[in-house]
């Protein structure tokens, strides 16, 4: 245990002491005397971690294994980490505020690209050795999450990843680690039969040989490809019945009840939209028993939904008539999705008028019919128009819009489209008779770079340089500027373009994390963090030319530094698509067809 | 019926803010099932309001807050309720019905108690030539204006319990009002040092009859 005389000498010179506490209400208080102690470690601060629904799924799940205690982490911010080294702490659970290092197992959640470095960061501050190879007792470092899919720039650090979703496979993985640690564990030889496990990925038993000019040449190593693991009823697959109730304010403060997994509407930049496949709904008795007795011991006053697409789910009506219904006099208001409300009758669409709404927000993608045929994001310009038209109707001034920019064959002319767009919207706005418009008009329109993510069709294609997003930036705020009441907001392009990087980088970013790292890189999606000095640097140490990652339109033939791992869909199915985006032909969504993507017989069997 | 719930926080939970500690007592009335009476308009919401917010970083063994139900309710039974819900470092004092003649609560509260530990000699030595004085003006900045104010009228009454801590009295009303934290700063200035303590708020009180009297015996 951390001396905890220190830390209340430290906590009142933090920012948001809270953060560091635990003590939440839902919290697992066990023996710390079982098989395997498990760190659940976030790579954000405790807000952002907290409001992450799978990791706190997995550990209420792992919590409920007799061997297993399992506790929570998350990263400390700058500030809080000054003081920890000045005092000689370092990381430690919220649960017992037992040291990390004490552990048998740390897990690290991986969502997006730009937390790596405060992997490295949590690992340092826990005083354990970064590089794997180095690391020859002391926790298993594991990783699990989106990120994962491609999990090579953490090769170098990681001993095993889990691909997939890790409600079946977790179990797994703590039942091989009983058996080892019962007779003394000796790393490598659970590493060895943990590859064997369907869905977990040791990267240093997998070797990777390159050609001269950059590319892979070979993947070499047994149990290959590694398939990911998912579960496939979701109405008996785990779901806690109880959550923790932070005491500080997080991001997501509220019940999220997840409704399904997977969507089958196929828009081909969205790599959540394939890695998740197949769609698994969770029934509407089921999820209606599990908002009850989430709101009666949370005592939460939001619910919200989450999926990929809730609009989508079979029985989302009936979902959201009964929410609102029976929760109506608990003064709970769920924030429902607001796309399909139309169809709804009458005195249920002014219901859902009172009740709170996740906001009207449309994401068009892409400013042009053609562009928008190529991603495949069926929307035409009559339904944003009619969508945007009922959320007028229905009293709202504020619409937000989600655009990207830098889209595969995008043309100066699908920008203009999009200023088209945004201006026929504010029409619609005023075509309304005077009495009916609330207010004055907003639009804020955000425009994020596009970055090409693995396991989608364009995974092979290269980004828009800096230079280029920077120009259609400037093209478009100008252009927006003339028109009253948008707000026009975009993403900095510097991040976007590590995104790429990181997205479809190898093994030799290793290296690049490593001296970022080292540079003072952590917390990098947070805009007062960044510094792209700092890994422009780590490039140049590392002799190492991001641009080969990020501005690389790829052969279709070309091994991919992730073509070991499988994700289900099959690389044919991706080239079907990636050849129809450039033929501008769309692709329907799956429900009105199969379109043998790779799970074909899972969704027959279903 | 108007309810006042007496509460204690102790250990690390002290650095909770006050949005938190309100936020977490309206989910713990909730989920006790208690019938708290919700405001009316667009967006209804629990209204509780605290006799004296208490600062980030002070331990308390006795704060007060107050809440209206729809119906009338046992307080000994709400007592249990509510402390079943509690997380870690909190603790249901009492519960107690609020007479609806009696003013709210803030404006009721006239002074707090503290006790001071874990105290360094140099604070001791200061602090006793505080008490000393008749006056002692310190100068601070509120909304980008500096003012000096006069500290030592809102000292009420000091205890010297050990070589190590002390015990406090002062005011806490909206005309006077001083956080014991604005002591051990001024100390330190003083005497060029670092000083830090435990602090922990003891009662609250309001003004009875003539006599300074504990929030609690207002419900009994």
């Amino acid at each position: 245990m951390i001396d905890t005389v220190k830390l209340d000498q430290i906590l009142p010179l933090v920012e948001k002491p809270g953060r560091y506490i635990g003590k939440e209400l839902g919290s697992v208080k066990k023996s710390t005397d079982l098989p395997i102690r498990f760190l659940f470690a976030f790579p954000d601060v405790y807000e952002v971690g907290m409001s992450h629904l799978g990791s706190i799924i997995l550990y209420h799940m792992t919590n409920a294994r007799s061997d297993t205690y399992a506790e929570r982490a998350y990263a400390p911010f700058p500030d809080m980490q000054e003081q920890m080294k000045k005092m000689g702490i370092r990381l430690y659970s919220l649960e017992t505020y037992t040291e990390a290092s004490a552990f048998d197992i740390i897990g690290f959640n991986l969502s997006y690209e730009m937390c790596y470095t405060t992997v490295l960061s949590m690992m340092d501050l826990a005083g354990i050795p970064l590089l794997a190879r180095e690391r020859k007792e002391g926790p298993i470092i594991m990783a699990g999450g989106t990120c994962t899919y491609n999990p090579e720039p953490l090769a170098d650090f990681i001993d095993l990843f889990v691909i997939g979703e890790g409600e079946e496979v977790n179990h797994e993985l703590l039942d091989l680690y009983v058996r080892h640690k019962k007779k003394g564990l000796n790393k490598q030889a659970f590493l060895k039969d943990a590859a064997k496990i369907p869905g977990i990925y040791v990267p240093s038993l997998v070797q990777v040989e390159y050609c001269t000019d950059g590319t892979i040449a070979a993947i070499k190593g047994e149990n290959l490809p590694v398939k990911k693991r998912f579960i496939l009823d979701m109405d008996n697959a785990y779901y806690p019945d109880s959550l923790i109730v932070p005491n500080i304010e997080i991001v997501h403060d509220r019940v999220v009840l997840e409704i399904f997994r997977g969507c089958t509407r196929g828009c081909r930049f969205c790599q959540a939209g394939f890695i998740y496949r197949p769609v698994r709904e969770k029934s509407l008795q089921k999820l209606m028993a599990q908002a009850h007795q989430l709101i009666k011991q949370t005592g939460y006053d939001e619910l919200s939904l989450s999926s990929l697409s809730s609009g989508d789910y079979s029985c989302i009506e009936q979902l959201s008539v009964r929410l609102l219904d029976e929760f109506e006099d608990q003064h709970v208001s769920p924030s429902l999705p607001s796309l399909r409300v139309d169809s709804f009758q009458k005195e249920y669409a002014q219901k859902m008028q009172n009740a709170r709404k996740t906001g009207f927000t449309f994401a068009p993608e892409a400013g042009s019919q053609r562009l928008r045929d190529v991603i495949n994001k069926n929307v035409t310009e009559e339904d944003i128009l009619r969508g945007v038209g009922y959320a007028f109707e229905s009293g709202a001034s504020t619409v937000k819009l989600y655009f990207m920019m830098g889209l595969p064959t995008e043309t100066t002319k699908d920008l203009d489209d999009m200023v088209e767009l945004v201006s026929k919207i504010r029409e619609v706005y005023y075509r309304l008779p005077k009495e009916q418009r609330n207010g004055s008009l907003k639009i804020n329109v955000s425009a994020a770079s596009f970055v090409p993510k693995p396991f989608t069709p364009f995974q092979w294609e290269a980004q828009d340089t800096t230079q280029q997003l920077r120009e259609k930036q400037n093209y478009l705020k100008e252009k927006f500027r003339s028109l009253k009441g948008v707000r026009f907001a975009y993403h900095d392009s510097p991040i976007s373009f590590l995104e790429a990087v990181f997205a479809r980088g190898d093994r030799k970013l290793g290296k690049v994390l490593w001296y970022a790292w080292q540079q003072g890189a952590q917390f990098d999606s947070w805009q007062d963090c960044f510094k792209m000095e700092r890994y422009e640097k780590a490039f140049e140490l590392a002799g190492i030319d991001p641009c080969f990652y990020a501005y690389r339109s790829r052969d279709v033939e070309e091994i991919l530094p992730w073509d070991h791992i499988d994700c289900g869909v099959t690389k044919e199915f991706m080239q079907r698509e990636l050849r129809r985006a450039k033929a501008g032909k769309t692709t329907p969504d799956c429900r009105q067809g199969c379109l043998r993507c790779g799970f074909e017989e899972v969704c027959v069997k279903k | 019926m108007r309810v006042c719930v007496k509460f204690s926080r102790e250990g690390f939970c002290k650095y909770l803010a006050h949005l938190d500690i309100q936020r977490l007592f309206v989910r713990a009335i909730k989920r006790a099932g208690i019938p708290a009476k919700y405001s009316s308009g667009f967006n209804p919401h629990m209204n509780i309001s605290f006799a004296y917010p208490l600062g980030v970083g002070i331990e308390t063994l006795g704060d007060y807050f107050e809440f209206v139900t729809t119906r009338d309710i046992d307080v000994v039974q709400a007592q249990k309720q509510l402390q079943e819900q509690m997380p870690e470092g909190f603790s249901v004092v009492a519960v107690g019905q609020l007479c609806d003649t009696e003013g709210k609560l803030m404006a009721l509260t006239q002074q707090a108690e503290y006790r001071l530990e874990k105290l360094p000699m140099q604070f001791m030595d200061w602090m006793k030539s505080f008490l000393q004085e008749k006056s002692y003006h310190i100068r601070r900045e509120r909304k980008g204006k500096i003012q000096t104010i006069d500290i030592r009228p809102s000292v009420r009454e000091c205890i010297f319990l050990t070589q190590q801590s002390l015990c406090l009295w002062v005011d806490c009303s909206s005309g006077s009002a001083l956080n014991p934290t604005l002591l051990l700063k001024q100390a330190a200035e003083v005497c060029k040092q670092e000083i830090t303590a435990q602090v922990i708020r003891l009662e609250l009180y309001t003004q009875k009859n003539g006599s300074m009297l504990p929030l609690q015996t207002l419900f009994g």
